[in-house]
């Protein structure tokens, strides 16, 4: 029942309730994974059902998303490591040259909601920096972002850059307007999508 | 003049003035460094704050500038029959094709990168079109990407002979641009009196401006190149959703460059360019051609033009549509209505399908089709004794016909006459063998590209701007380390 208000919480955007009512469910004695599961992540799964339908706007996903983070704020210093770490770590930027954000935004946005912890490195991000990136956050995936078909080639340099700097192992996934999944399997990038929804379907299916 | 419709009465259109105005003086916009555009602005008299970045315009010294930002001026050609005087005289529109898409739709319907080649092809179509008054660069994938846009520009001049807005893709690019449309206008000095390229500069909405675009502004000043001012906002992403929102940001973004130009060159011409972009709610996607896009552009126009005086350039053509079926035929239609009605002067985006990213020399052909209608409802209606058909009125007794009459037969051939669009009854198309649009635009297609193309530059010229290409290719694959 208690739960219940925090998974209705997320669902209702209450930002100025959230922590409260986990403070209260917490001093209650309710363990701190249950509601991570049963109520923001629960809440979360529906809110992205909800959108993949059409029912929810991007505005108000985002909002529950804003919601769901600041509960996990509240819970994340009393959840073990294993649980906090749930659905891994995410960093994403628009390469080198590029300015266009839009997209990477919602797409981060987006995979903050499905439950990523997301770090924004922003726009005209090198590739070198994009390895510092990796390194400081320690990412099981890496997004990069490029709307312009001269800035795609820093998305190859940056998977290069990656491999030489031994980082092989982090997941790297594509996205913009003039970036195909051809363009992605030529440049040894693990993943494409088109949208932000298939954004987060895809970085689930990578951090498997 | 014919009755255009308008969202915002004169009052109304004050009060957003003011909001415009409030903007620049209390928040201002945000520049990057620039070496020589920032001296410009402190020089003209604005402060800058170094630290922030941020300028901002005090109401009388944005209105200084836009005293001195001329209200009619010229996009000049090489070909001087094909000057366009903006606005347009005798009222109406001049129209321009997509700028940078890269996905090209073959008459056969295949889907494919652009390349250099399409590009030449492209532009021989566009020149041979009467409603395109102008010509953009697509983004070609078989160009060096250093170079990519000097190479696109080549492919353009090397077959037209009308106007083109040029959009560089990187600062270094520019002056590079700039010599070439030095080299078809036929020097420094004749650029400026016939100025055959215009550069578009952008904001990165919200109120920011990149190096690349003061960039633009500063070197296009200097060259004596009209500036096309842009401003894209996606109105619920980088914008207000509400119209009167983001029509706000847009202005304020689109004087804010018509300040720096005025700065840098007192009377550089400034073509107003609010190219409103909707964020579908569903998908997050920039939408050109939903209702609100196209209502946010036409109420935009209306206001700058009103308030103003400054030209207007937004989209009057394209979809969001993948392909051109139904649904891009019906957004681009209503899109053009209402810019038409709007008053916009130049209408963007011919050719145009999938929110800019992609183009079709069918749906170009089709464009001009949709043009020609718009312009003829868009144009004055004169009274005199012909157009009010004084004699004839009395002439014909009830219920005879007017079919046979001589102001019948003097006037018919002032008629549109329909080049592609179907007027059969369902039975004759039926056996005709249901001809459908797609078909007749091929064979259009066909025989415009099979024609000599009248705009194709001489040799001296395609030579010279060769030498530009080839010292352009050196220094940027320097440039960029490749
Ligand atoms: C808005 C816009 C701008 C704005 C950008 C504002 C901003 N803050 O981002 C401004 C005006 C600044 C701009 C500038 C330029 N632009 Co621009 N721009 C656009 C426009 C109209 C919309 C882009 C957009 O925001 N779409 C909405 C978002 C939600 O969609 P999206 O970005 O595609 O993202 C989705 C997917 O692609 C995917 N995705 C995106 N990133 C990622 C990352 C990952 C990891 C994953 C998995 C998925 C993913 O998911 C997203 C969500 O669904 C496009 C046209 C278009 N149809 O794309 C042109 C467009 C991309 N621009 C173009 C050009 C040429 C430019 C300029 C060079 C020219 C100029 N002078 O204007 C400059 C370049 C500046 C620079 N150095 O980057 C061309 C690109 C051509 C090409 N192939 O190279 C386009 C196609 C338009 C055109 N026909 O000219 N632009």
């Amino acid at each position: 029942m208690a739960i219940n208000d925090v998974y209705r919480a997320v669902l209702d955007f209450e930002e100025d309730q959230i922590a409260d009512l986990i403070e209260k469910e917490l001093t209650e004695g309710v363990e701190p994974n249950k509601l991570l599961q049963e109520g923001l992540i629960a809440a979360m799964d529906a809110v992205g059902k909800a959108f993949s339908e059409g029912e929810i706007f991007v505005p108000e996903m985002l909002m529950a998303a804003q919601t769901m983070k600041l509960g996990l704020d509240v819970l994340n210093p009393r959840l073990g490591d294993k649980d906090a770490q749930s659905r891994g770590v995410i960093v994403i930027g628009t390469v080198k040259g590029d300015l266009h954000d839009i997209g990477k935004n919602l797409v981060g946005m987006m995979l903050e909601g499905g439950g990523f912890e997301v770090h924004d490195l922003g726009i005209d991000v090198s590739p070198e920096a994009f390895v510092e990136g990796v390194k400081k956050y320690q990412p099981a995936i890496l997004g990069l972002s490029a709307l312009l078909t001269t800035t795609m080639p820093v998305m190859e340099e940056t998977v290069k850059a990656l491999k030489a700097a031994g980082l092989e192992q982090v997941k790297v996934m594509i996205g913009g307007a003039p970036v195909t999944r051809d363009f992605a399997e030529n440049i040894g990038a693990d993943g494409f999508s088109a949208d932000a929804p298939a954004a987060v379907e895809l970085a689930r299916s990578l951090s498997r | 003049m014919v009755a255009l419709f308008s969202y915002f009465s004169d009052s109304e259109t004050e009060t957003m003035k003011e909001q415009v105005f409030r903007l620049l003086a209390e928040d201002g916009v945000k520049l990057d460094s620039h070496p020589q555009l920032i001296p410009a602005l402190t020089k003209a008299g604005y402060q800058m704050d170094e630290a922030s970045g941020i300028l901002k315009i005090p109401v009388d010294r944005m209105k200084a500038a836009l005293e001195e930002a001329p209200k009619s001026f010229k996009l000049g050609a090489r070909n001087p029959e094909r000057i366009l005087q903006l606005p347009k005289p005798g009222g109406g529109f001049w129209a321009r094709t997509c700028t940078g898409g890269h996905a090209w739709l073959e008459p056969d319907g295949s889907y494919r990168r652009v390349t250099l080649n399409d590009v030449a092809k492209w532009s021989q179509l566009s020149n041979a079109l009467d409603e395109i008054s102008f010509l953009s660069f697509l983004f070609a994938d078989d160009a060096p990407v250093y170079s990519a846009d000097v190479h696109s520009m080549v492919s353009v001049v090397n077959n037209t002979d009308k106007h083109l807005w040029v959009q560089p893709y990187e600062a270094k690019n520019v002056d590079y641009l700039v010599k070439l449309g030095e080299a078809v206008a036929g020097g420094a000095a004749k650029l400026k009196e016939n100025p055959v390229i215009s550069f578009i500069a952008c904001s990165l909405t919200p109120r920011l401006f990149k190096h690349m675009d003061l960039e633009i502004i500063y070197k296009s000043a200097l060259a004596g190149t009209p500036i096309q001012a842009c401003s894209l906002p996606g109105a619920g992403a980088t914008s207000p959703i509400t119209v009167p929102g983001v029509v706000i940001l847009a202005t304020a973004e689109i004087l804010a460059m018509t300040a720096m130009a005025q700065a840098v060159q007192p009377g550089t011409p400034v073509v107003a360019c609010p190219i409103i972009f909707s964020s579908d709610m569903r998908s997050g996607r920039s939408l050109q051609s939903s209702a609100e896009a196209i209502k946010a552009g036409s109420a935009c126009v209306q206001f700058i033009k009103k308030a103003f005086a400054l030209p207007t350039h937004n989209y009057g053509l394209g979809s969001d549509a993948a392909g051109l079926g139904e649904q891009n035929m019906a957004e681009r239609t209503m899109l053009l209505t209402a810019k038409a009605l709007s008053g916009q002067d130049i209408m963007g985006g011919a050719g145009q399908t999938e929110v800019a990213v992609c183009v079709s020399p069918l749906q170009l052909i089709a464009d001009n089709e949709l043009l020609s209608m718009a312009r003829v409802l868009v144009s004055p209606i004169e009274l005199n004794d012909n157009s009010m058909a004084t004699a004839v009125l009395k002439k014909v007794e009830p219920g005879k016909e007017f079919i046979s009459q001589s102001h019948t037969v003097k006037n018919c051939r002032n008629l549109l006459p329909q080049k592609n669009f179907n007027r059969m009854t369902m039975t004759a198309w039926k056996d005709a063998g249901e001809p459908d649009l797609q078909a007749a635009l091929r064979a259009d297609y066909e025989k415009i590209m099979a024609a000599p193309n009248t705009g194709a530059a001489s040799a001296d010229l395609t030579r010279e701007l060769d030498e530009i290409v080839k010292a352009a290719d050196a220094a940027l694959k320097e440039a960029a380390g490749k």
